[in-house]
């Protein structure tokens, strides 16, 4: 009898409990949700990182047809050692400028007071709604949830693809290096990075020009860039003003950069706000740096730094 | 009956990955949904009572991929599962129920179905972000969902003429709602 109603009714019992479900999860944050959430995400990312794997191996193949496209039409110029010789100076080329950030990274001055552990962007931003990035690399490489991450990055994208060898040679004046959030959750071969554009990221930051210390603050997904606030008054900001890490969190070194001031400057009755335009562009990201800067015991005893705490200290 | 269901699982899948892992789709700063699209498809296809748990495991898919939110304070990552599933079940049944009878061969008729329950989805994860993450303006649905739907509405048209090529068999079958 009951069987039956059920299967009268099997749409309208679904969408109550699958409602009911969403709701129960939402509201309670339940142990067996949390526990069960954990688990899956280390399955997804494993399965997520063979797809990036695989997805980069057939880009690298279809980038391979079209240079070999476009080197056949120069061929027919030239001899056919000539055409060999070309085909493998850009094929040289290609898979240089696939691996060029790392290999002009490896000589920045990244932070020297502790170590660092290179990793790959495997997914980011499931949604339009939520900011996430997770890397391939997790516990089994020594990564801790609160270590902050950097990136490095060329200025220009285009100056990425050439085909000559000597001209990608670049200098550290065609880089960007800053930082781009910190780890949230670790899993055994993967972690998640809150940015620092996520409304739920808190920086503490400096002015590098003037050192007054402020707060950087992540804003909502319609906003691109994250906003500085609770600056003194008496301290003298402009576009283009260079902003780096106090150090102040506890989370991250002192004195990382993180972006410029952008256009958009308030002054308000006690503290000053602005917009920073990151160095590092988020949608361009390819391979980052975690510091292996663990939190300290101390630290971890006091609360961050959030806005909360400089409201009602 | 054990390959459709396979090929379900695999469609639901790849949607999930080409979604979180492939930049290719991306147009300026919008992702396509192609959960939310597969989600279309089987309930204008196949009924409500499939695309709801389609919809649901999707958006419990894209729900585990957003991780555990830690804002540090509490040292207690936070889950929000649920706040895709719920969006794209309610679509899923919806749409299923309402598109009885509609012509499915019209590509106007799927792109203005596709559009209005991407603005619907939009609005319902507005709402849910309010509620449980936090503030946000309203402005993110002109910036977010609109231009989403429309990129979802235009390229769905794509999407389910590849979706009824590769799964021919879910408009073969009698509905079982």
């Amino acid at each position: 009898m009951f069987l039956e109603i059920f299967k009268k009714y099997k749409s309208g019992f679904s969408l109550i409990f699958n409602i009911a479900f969403c709701f129960i999860s939402m509201f309670s944050q339940a142990k067996f949700i949390v526990s069960g959430t954990k688990s899956a995400i280390r399955v997804l990312d494993f399965f997520t990182e063979t797809l990036h794997t695989v997805g980069t191996d057939i880009t690298e193949l279809i980038d391979s047809y079209r240079s070999y496209q476009t080197l056949k039409t120069e061929r027919d110029a030239l001899r056919k050692e000539m055409e060999q010789t070309k085909n493998l100076r850009l094929r040289i080329a290609q898979l240089e400028s696939e691996n060029f950030g790392l290999r002009n990274q490896l000589g920045l001055s990244l932070p020297k007071d502790y170590p660092y552990i290179p990793a790959e962007v495997i997914s980011q931003d499931p949604d339009n709604w939520f900011r996430t990035i997770i890397i391939n690399k997790g516990t089994e490489d020594g990564i801790l949830p609160y270590m902050p991450v950097i990136a490095v990055q060329t200025k220009n994208p285009i100056k990425k693809i050439q085909n000559n060898f000597e001209e990608n040679e670049l200098t550290e004046s065609d880089l960007n290096q800053g930082v781009i959030g910190k780890v949230i959750q670790v899993s055994k071969s993967s972690a998640r990075i809150l940015p620092l554009v996520d409304k739920y990221s808190r920086i503490g930051i400096q002015i590098e020009k003037s050192g007054f210390w402020a707060l950087l603050i992540g804003r909502n997904p319609y906003h691109k860039n994250p906003i500085l606030e609770y600056l003194s008054l008496n301290s003298v900001i402009e576009k283009g003003d260079q902003i780096v890490t106090s150090g102040g969190d506890g989370i991250f070194p002192k004195g990382l950069p993180i972006g410029r001031v952008g256009d958009f400057i308030e002054r308000g009755a006690n503290f000053q706000k602005a917009e920073i335009v990151p160095l590092i562009d988020l949608h361009r990201l390819e391979y980052v740096f975690v510091i292996k800067k663990e939190l300290k015991e101390m630290e971890q005893k006091f609360k961050p730094l959030t806005a909360e705490n400089i409201e009602s200290p | 009956m054990i390959i459709d269901k396979a090929a379900l699982i695999l469609a639901l899948l790849l949607s999930y990955f080409i979604q979180s892992s492939v930049d290719f789709f991306k147009l300026g700063e919008i992702k396509p949904d192609f959960l939310l699209i597969l989600t279309l498809y089987y309930s204008i296809y196949k009924g409500e009572f499939s695309a709801l748990w389609i919809g649901f495991w999707g958006g419990i898919l894209q729900d585990i991929n957003l991780g555990g939110i830690d804002i540090t304070e509490t040292g207690k990552a936070k889950y929000f599962l649920g706040t895709h599933a719920l969006p794209k079940t309610i679509i899923g049944y919806t749409a299923g129920k309402l598109s009885k009878g509609i012509n499915k061969d019209s590509n106007f008729v799927i792109f203005i179905i596709i559009f209005f329950a991407s603005i619907i989805k939009g609005l319902i994860i507005f709402f849910l972000v309010a509620v449980f993450h936090g503030n946000i303006a309203a402005k993110a649905l002109i910036t977010i969902a609109l231009p989403e739907a429309l990129y979802n509405s235009v390229l769905g048209i794509f999407w389910f003429k590849l979706l009824r090529w590769a799964l021919p068999q879910v408009e073969n079958e009698k509905t079982s709602n």
